[in-house]
């Protein structure tokens, strides 16, 4: 399948946060079965209280090694969404993460040294272009790169995610077949 | 350049006779399971415009739904139990075969005891435990519900192939050191990005002579190292386990002599010492007689990681003619019905409730929060999957984990205790 993704900018304020923030401090499973918007109000409660009344739309979480580690739920990543993160970019991202935030077509990226070039409140921007994940710090100037995102996911992020794209060749069958 | 085990898993998948580290293929998937979250799968299908959410499965056979994670419904705005009914409509109105409601036990070790994976398979299930099969030599993985959903339509899924990290277990464990240590030792010894990406796959003297379900406890928690693949070789015990249960005939995968590893990493069973990671994860981890100050609050034997045969009956010889400290309130999940069963017919559930033990019945609920929650301040010692910040209620809450036997030996005494004493 060839398809060419296209540069995306995401800029926004940075909230920081350190390493492992694993799926239960995103997602509190106490809170996970009352809906999202309840949910909203208790993500990322057991580092940082009240975290949604600190977020504008647009806002990039910066974290550290091992983001997103644990459990596979996906409010965790639906969450960001909610929230109105732009962009998640993390030293090292699990793989679960990732590949749920791919597939969700809520943007999540690695780019080792990230944490140390970013302080709460800076001004944020991450350029994803075909040979690099590259971050700004426009605050300060600085800079650092991560591994482009893999081929074989760039139709998921072109669709949008991967319903987007099932619901794409599942009507692709219907033409073609008929 | 030979070739590791999840490197000959994904390359018979995928209709290949060569695949290494670092390629991208597309694999054919034997089998996958999900659990109540196939209603969200169905709304965000409908959401994203496929018309009649859930339509189309490659092959009802090779899926298994279930209800494990609060089961029977109950919480008090009743979310959960409106969930469960639309559960069961979607698997009425597609007509899936091996749906398991409230009556089952936890997705993993249902399709352990069922026989709906086997060796040399691969294996998808939306839940990060799924590594868990690695124990019986199945190429086992998590998905998200949506990838799923891409599974369900196609039979199919990307992947990477994996890198391999070569674990090398040598020596005999010692009196009281379980799987769980040998995880434990690992992720305080290595950190929990060991294995990130990639395949660990496990050799070496002790892994030999580990029981089954030392090896699968090991798998399970191998996700908290960031595994994709976590693979034993398939022997006389995986054979045993297997062979009456399997519903389709099975090659298991062996590695090659000149397999390829990214690094090797030699590990001394024999030094292995009943170990604790202290809250909220799992990077920090003493031997259990260094946390002896630490008073318990709680105490909990199961979940898919420590809810097996072995995890009871050492539960049992630990607290048998014993009573569980009055301070403490010590819960046992098995994992399944059948294990409840053979568990009960050891005489280990009569032993457990004579000592005072809570033994509940086979689901989720004590590892992530939907009973036995903690309060603020509170401590617990668990051998469950995970430690993580408020996963068992209030953030400010303290959960430590180990093995069933340090455990067992905690909850007798109302503070974390090396089981050797006991034994």
């Amino acid at each position: 399948m060839e398809t060419k993704i296209g540069t995306r900018i995401y800029q926004g304020k940075a909230h920081t946060f350190g390493d492992s923030i694993n799926t239960d401090v995103i997602s509190p499973g106490r809170w996970m079965r009352e809906g999202l918007e309840v949910l909203k109000l208790h993500t990322m409660e057991a580092v940082r209280k009240d975290f949604y009344k600190d977020v504008a739309p647009g806002d990039i979480i910066v974290a550290g090694r091992n983001f997103g580690c644990g459990s596979h739920r996906e409010p965790a990543n639906s969450i960001m969404k909610v929230l109105g993160i732009s962009a998640i970019v993390a030293d090292s991202v699990a793989r679960l993460y990732f590949r749920n935030g791919i597939a969700m077509g809520i943007p999540v990226f690695s780019a080792p040294g990230v944490s140390k070039i970013v302080n709460e409140g800076d001004e944020v921007q991450v350029k994803v272009t075909e040979e690099a994940v590259e971050v700004t710090n426009i605050t300060t100037g600085a800079k650092v790169f991560g591994k482009p995102i893999p081929e074989v996911m760039r139709s998921v992020v072109e669709a949008g995610g991967i319903l987007a794209l099932l619901k794409a060749e599942m009507e692709h069958e219907k033409q073609t077949s008929s | 350049m030979g070739m590791t085990m999840a490197e000959k898993i994904l390359a018979r998948h995928s209709g290949r006779k060569v695949v290494s580290a670092g390629d991208y293929v597309t694999a054919e998937v034997d089998q996958v399971c999900i659990y109540d979250s196939i209603v969200e799968l169905n709304e965000d299908m409908e959401h994203a415009g496929l018309e009649g959410g859930l339509t189309r499965i490659w092959d009802k056979d090779r899926i298994v739904v279930l209800i494990d994670h609060s089961c029977p419904a109950m919480d008090k705005n009743v979310n959960s139990a409106i969930k469960h009914v639309k559960e069961r409509e979607i698997v009425k109105r597609l007509g899936l075969p091996h749906f398991f409601d409230v009556k089952a036990g936890i997705c993993h070790q249902v399709m352990l005891d069922k026989g709906f994976v086997a060796p040399g398979e691969l294996v998808l299930v939306a839940d990060s435990h799924t590594t868990i099969y690695g124990g019986v030599n199945c190429g086992g993985t998590g998905v998200g519900e949506q990838e799923l959903a891409w599974v369900l339509a196609k039979g199919s899924l990307w992947f990477m192939v994996p890198p391999a990290v070569k674990m090398n277990v040598s020596g005999r464990l010692g009196v009281g050191v379980m799987g769980k240590d040998v995880f434990l030792k690992v992720s305080g010894d290595y950190g929990v990005e060991v294995g990130s990406y990639k395949s660990m796959e496990w050799s070496g003297d002790a892994i030999s002579a580990m029981s089954l379900d030392g090896r699968i406890c090991i798998a399970n928690q191998s996700v908290e190292l960031g595994a994709k693949f976590s693979l034993f070789e398939c022997d006389q015990k995986v054979l045993d386990f297997v062979t009456p249960r399997a519903r389709r005939p099975f090659t298991p995968v062996a590695p090659d002599a000149d397999a390829e590893y990214e690094s090797v990493i030699e590990i001394d069973g024999g030094k292995i010492v009943p170990l604790v990671a202290q809250p909220h994860g799992f990077e920090v981890v003493k031997p259990a007689d260094q946390y002896e100050n630490v008073l318990i609050n709680e105490a909990i034997v199961g979940g898919c990681a420590n809810g097996r045969l072995e995890d009871i009956a050492m539960a049992a010889k630990i607290l048998k003619g014993r009573k569980v400290h009055h301070d403490v309130r010590c819960i046992i999940g098995p994992a399944s019905w059948e294990i409840y069963m053979a568990a009960m017919n050891a005489g280990y559930l009569q032993t457990l409730i004579e000592a005072e033990c809570l033994v509940v019945h086979p689901h989720c609920g004590p590892c992530t929060g939907v009973m036995g929650t903690l309060a603020p301040g509170e401590v617990c010692i668990t051998s469950t999957s995970r430690n993580f910040k408020g996963r068992m209620g209030s953030p400010e809450a303290f959960i430590y984990l180990a093995s069933p036997a340090t455990v067992a030996a905690s909850a007798v005494t109302g503070h974390i205790t090396d089981p050797r004493c006991f034994l």
